[in-house]
C-alpha cells in the first residue's frame, strides 16, 4: 500500500476518504513542488500535506471532544504481566493499529506524525496547529491511552 | 510515596523519552523516582514499548 494512503487510512479510519485524501495531497504535492526546500524529505514533506487536508477534514467534521479522565488512567500501574503483553502486542501490529483507532483524533494524529513518521516536532506543531507544550500533552496522553488499551485487549 | 507525587513524575516520562527539554531539578527528581518507585518503572518500560510498537507500523500496513 503507498505511504501516503497508508497514513490516511490509519487517520481517518476510512478506505475512500483515506484514497480521496491522499490524492488531494498528491495533486496539492505537484501543485506546491517549487515550495519545497529540501529542509526534510520528501515524504516528510508530502505527509505534512497530507496532514494538512486531514486536519481541515476532522476540523470541518467538527472533531469530537477528548473525554479527559487522564488522572485515573495515569495512576492504573501496570502488573509485570500487563508490560509483557505490551511487549508481545509490538510483535502483533495489527493490535496496535487497532488501540490507534480508538483515539481522539488529534492524539493519533500526534502520534502518527512524530512516533510513526518521525516528523520534528516543529512542523507536527505547524500541520496541527498546535503550540509545542500542546503537542506535548497530546503525545503524552496518546501515548498513555494507547499503552492502557493494548494492556487490557 | 503518593498516588498524586507518581502522577506528576509520570507526566514527565513521555517528554524524557522524546528528549524533550525538562528543567534540572524536575530531570534528577524523575530520574531518582524512577530508580526508586517499582510502579513507575513498571510503566515507564509499558509507556517504551508502546513507542517501539508504533515505530514498528511505519512500514506495516492497516488492517
Amino acid at each position: 500500500m503507498p505511504v501516503l494512503h497508508r497514513f490516511a487510512l490509519r487517520a481517518t479510519r476510512d478506505a475512500e476518504l483515506s484514497r480521496d485524501l491522499a490524492q488531494e495531497a498528491l495533486v496539492a504535492a505537484v501543485a506546491q513542488a517549487g515550495s519545497f526546500s529540501g529542509r526534510s524529505s520528501l515524504r516528510t514533506w508530502v505527509v505534512g500535506i497530507l496532514s494538512h487536508k486531514i486536519i481541515d477534514h476532522f476540523r470541518r467534521r467538527a472533531a469530537r471532544p477528548s473525554d479527559g479522565g487522564d488522572d485515573a488512567q495515569l495512576l492504573a500501574t501496570p502488573s509485570a504481566e500487563d508490560v509483557e503483553r505490551v511487549v508481545a502486542a509490538r510483535q502483533e501490529l495489527a493490535a496496535v493499529d487497532r488501540a490507534l483507532q480508538a483515539l481522539p483524533e488529534l492524539e493519533r494524529m500526534a502520534l502518527l506524525l512524530v512516533d510513526v513518521e518521525e516528523v520534528e516536532r516543529e512542523d507536527c506543531c505547524r500541520v496541527l496547529g498546535v503550540s509545542a507544550t500542546h503537542l506535548r500533552v497530546l503525545l503524552h496522553r496518546g501515548r498513555n491511552r494507547l499503552r492502557t488499551k493494548l494492556e487490557h485487549d | 510515596m503518593t498516588d498524586r507525587f507518581c502522577v506528576k513524575q509520570r507526566r514527565y516520562f513521555s517528554d524524557r523519552m522524546d528528549g524533550a527539554e525538562i528543567p534540572l531539578l524536575r530531570r534528577l527528581l524523575v530520574r531518582l523516582h524512577l530508580t526508586i518507585c517499582r510502579p513507575c518503572i513498571r510503566y515507564n518500560r509499558s509507556l517504551e514499548a508502546t513507542r517501539v510498537a508504533l515505530k514498528a507500523l511505519r512500514d506495516h500496513d492497516p488492517p
